[in-house]
């Protein structure tokens, strides 16, 4: 029997290279937000009237705000000096080592201590020298900036808004279906349940933009209304039509786990229920109800999650007055990627927060991902 | 007021069969109410697609007025070499982060099941980050690392990124099969001689074989759909079908989308009612044996 445990070890050993890989790809970039979020990076630059021999300091410890769009080059953004907000820009085509700093009332030019030397006989006016140096510190700016800036705090809480919506109302649709769904007889619940999901296998993106069509201002609902008479309607790029479109696309998350739940439901227990004298609306309130549940949380949970940070359907069917949190990371992410993992990190509190009050505990998720084939 | 009255004559009985629909079966108006509400639903749910499948056919280049019949968008579609070049860059890399995270996350799962119980359960709740986490944190998040670990965004950030949220829901899969499995037969196997090697190869491999299977499809569509990860992990060159109609969204919206959805829907279906079919023949053929 000596060979047994031996073998016990080598098959537990198989998922030692995915721990490895859980590790680096699935633990490790969620620290990083977490550490991204917590910090930010100083580019100190130190300004310098000349170059060579006693390099005098003109300003020093220009705090880095953030780089300008578009911009992959370092140096060039916005910065505070002594309370004042300053610009600096680069003129790559020219000159592609000099950096302008605009003030209030002017600009002086700056040149890459490190990259400057060849331009040193071009005699370019107000020619600066700028020496950098960069660190990372702790701090909670990110997280201040966040919660006392009125715009983030707006995008954050009309989205919670847009969320909850869009979840009662694929409840308030989901629900009904599910349990009619659940009440036919199995060959035709099958395929019907089917035909519902059918439109997930459509890019969501693809849906989404349908939804354009029938809602824009020469859209077909508004046609239809021209036709019989009535005034066209403003629809596009108002929150109903963004709720819209989330119940749109979330309806099958909603229905899936509360249908699998309803048909699992023992049928002798319901007819315990008859038996011992419950009428059919007793049964429905006391015995179908609270077995339903579990699937009722994991639907709720499945259409929160992503409403709360969906970015596409805001994006497609809301425009900028409706943007949402997801909109505002990925827009904020490639110019402040610090303050973009706070919002991140705010959202994973949220979700967890979520998570915990919908389903008390986080180990319903075996119902989550199946089913769908 | 007009538009208020409009919505409440379609809302209205909507909302009163939403009702009516938890009544006693016996009852006619519960049946009838059961066939409105379904039917609403079934409307809500179709009518865009059906929109989109009828403007695919518009001679104008209009996605909202009817102007004619005609093939023009679907020739335009297929004369489209960024479109062409979107649907191979998803293909591929659907296909080989399907292919590599099934057989990583059926070996993983293997291991992760004969592993003790708490070892077990903290893996079984890291393999849950990703199906549990915001699709754009997964993003933002696997954007950060790529940038510490110096991996140039492309092909290859992409397909790891499409392996790190695929491997968990076929890991997901294959779990509930090892815990179907009848332990006896393995150890049968060994009784009669099979090296633990051959056991596993041709004992537990065949019994959680459906699970393998639906591990990789999921992954499969998984891919396909996903566009907010990608469209962090994929960097400028690469362009996958989401994020090329992500980015025919923004340029000005023509037919040719609907065409391309028009053409995927039909493929979609198809498949479906052949794997349908196969499933329905094989559970006759049971039947019979």
């Amino acid at each position: 029997m000596k060979a047994f445990p031996k073998f016990r070890l080598t098959r537990t050993a198989f998922s030692y290279p995915y721990i490895v890989f859980a590790i680096i790809f699935l633990v490790a970039p969620l620290i990083l937000v977490v550490f991204y979020s917590f910090t930010r990076q100083v580019d100190n630059y130190s300004v310098y009237k000349d170059f060579e021999n006693s390099p005098e300091v003109i300003m020093d410890n220009l705090d880095f705000i953030g780089y300008e769009e578009d911009s992959a080059l370092s140096g060039i953004g916005t910065y505070y000096y002594n309370g004042e907000s300053l610009t600096v820009v680069n003129y790559r085509e020219k000159h592609p080592e000099t950096y302008e700093i605009f003030f209030a009332d002017g600009k002086i030019s700056l040149i890459d201590e490190y990259e400057g030397d060849e331009l040193i006989d071009e005699n370019l006016d107000n020619v600066k020298f700028l020496n950098r140096l960069t660190g990372i510190y702790f701090t909670i700016d990110n997280f201040v900036r966040f919660f006392s800036n009125g715009d983030s705090m707006k995008v954050f809480l009309r989205s919670l808004y847009i969320a909850f919506m869009s979840t009662v109302f694929c409840l308030l649709i989901g629900f009904p279906t599910a349990y009619v769904l659940s009440k036919m007889k199995e060959k035709t619940r099958n395929v019907v349940s089917v035909m519902f999901l059918l439109p997930m296998w459509i890019n969501f993106l693809l849906r989404t933009y349908a939804w354009r069509t029938l809602v824009e201002k020469t859209g077909i609902i508004n046609t239809i209304l021209d036709s019989v008479g009535l005034p066209a309607q403003n629809l596009m790029y108002t929150r109903g039509a963004v709720i819209l479109v989330m119940v749109y696309d979330f309806l099958p998350f909603m229905i899936l786990p509360i249908y699998n739940t309803l048909i699992k439901i023992d049928r002798s227990v319901i007819e315990a229920s008859y038996d011992l004298g419950a009428n059919h609306y007793r049964t429905l309130f006391h015995v179908i109800f609270p077995l339903a549940i579990p699937g009722i949380s994991s639907g709720v949970t499945m259409t929160f999650v992503p409403a709360i940070t969906a970015f596409a359907i805001s994006k497609i069917m809301g425009g900028t007055q409706c943007a949402t949190i997801g909109e505002e990371i990925e827009r904020v992410f490639n110019s402040d990627m610090w303050f973009g993992s706070a919002m991140s990190v705010i959202i994973m509190v949220l979700m967890l927060a979520s998570m915990f009050l919908i389903s008390g505990r986080n180990g319903d998720s075996d119902d989550i991902g199946g089913g769908l084939i | 007021m007009t538009d208020i009255i409009y919505l409440l004559v379609i809302a209205i009985p909507v909302i009163i069969s939403m009702i009516l629909v938890f009544g006693s079966p016996k009852r006619r108006s519960t049946r009838v109410s059961r066939i409105v509400f379904l039917t609403a639903v079934f409307i809500f749910t179709y009518l865009p697609i059906f929109v989109l499948v009828v403007f695919s056919f518009n001679s104008g280049r209009s996605t909202g007025v009817w102007e004619g019949f005609s093939f023009k968008w679907y020739e335009e579609l297929i004369n489209d070499d960024r479109i062409k070049s979107a649907l191979l860059t998803t293909v591929i890399v659907a296909l080989s982060s399907a292919l590599i995270s099934t057989v990583f996350g059926t070996v993983s799962a293997i291991g992760i099941f004969y592993m003790k119980k708490i070892p077990k359960n903290i893996v079984m709740n890291i393999t849950n980050i990703p199906i549990l986490n915001a699709d754009i944190i997964t993003g933002v998040s696997l954007l950060l690392l790529y940038n510490i670990l110096g991996i140039p965004l492309g092909y290859a950030s992409l397909i790891l990124a499409h392996i790190s949220f695929n491997i968990p829901y076929v890991i997901l899969s294959v779990m509930p099969k090892l815990k179907q499995m009848d332990n006896n037969i393995y150890e049968a196997a060994l009784d009669l001689g099979a090296t633990p090697t051959r056991a596993l190869v041709n004992v537990i491999v065949p019994q959680i074989m459906p699970g393998i299977v639906s591990g990789f499809l999921l992954s499969l569509t998984m891919s396909m759909d996903d566009f907010v990860i990608s469209l962090f992990t994929s960097g400028p060159v690469v362009s996958t079908l989401s994020l090329e109609i992500y980015s025919m969204t923004k340029r000005g919206i023509t037919p040719e989308i609907n065409a391309l959805s028009t053409i995927i829907f039909i493929v979609v279906i198809a498949v479906l009612l052949i794997t349908n079919m196969r499933n329905s023949d094989s559970k006759g053929k049971k039947r019979k044996a």
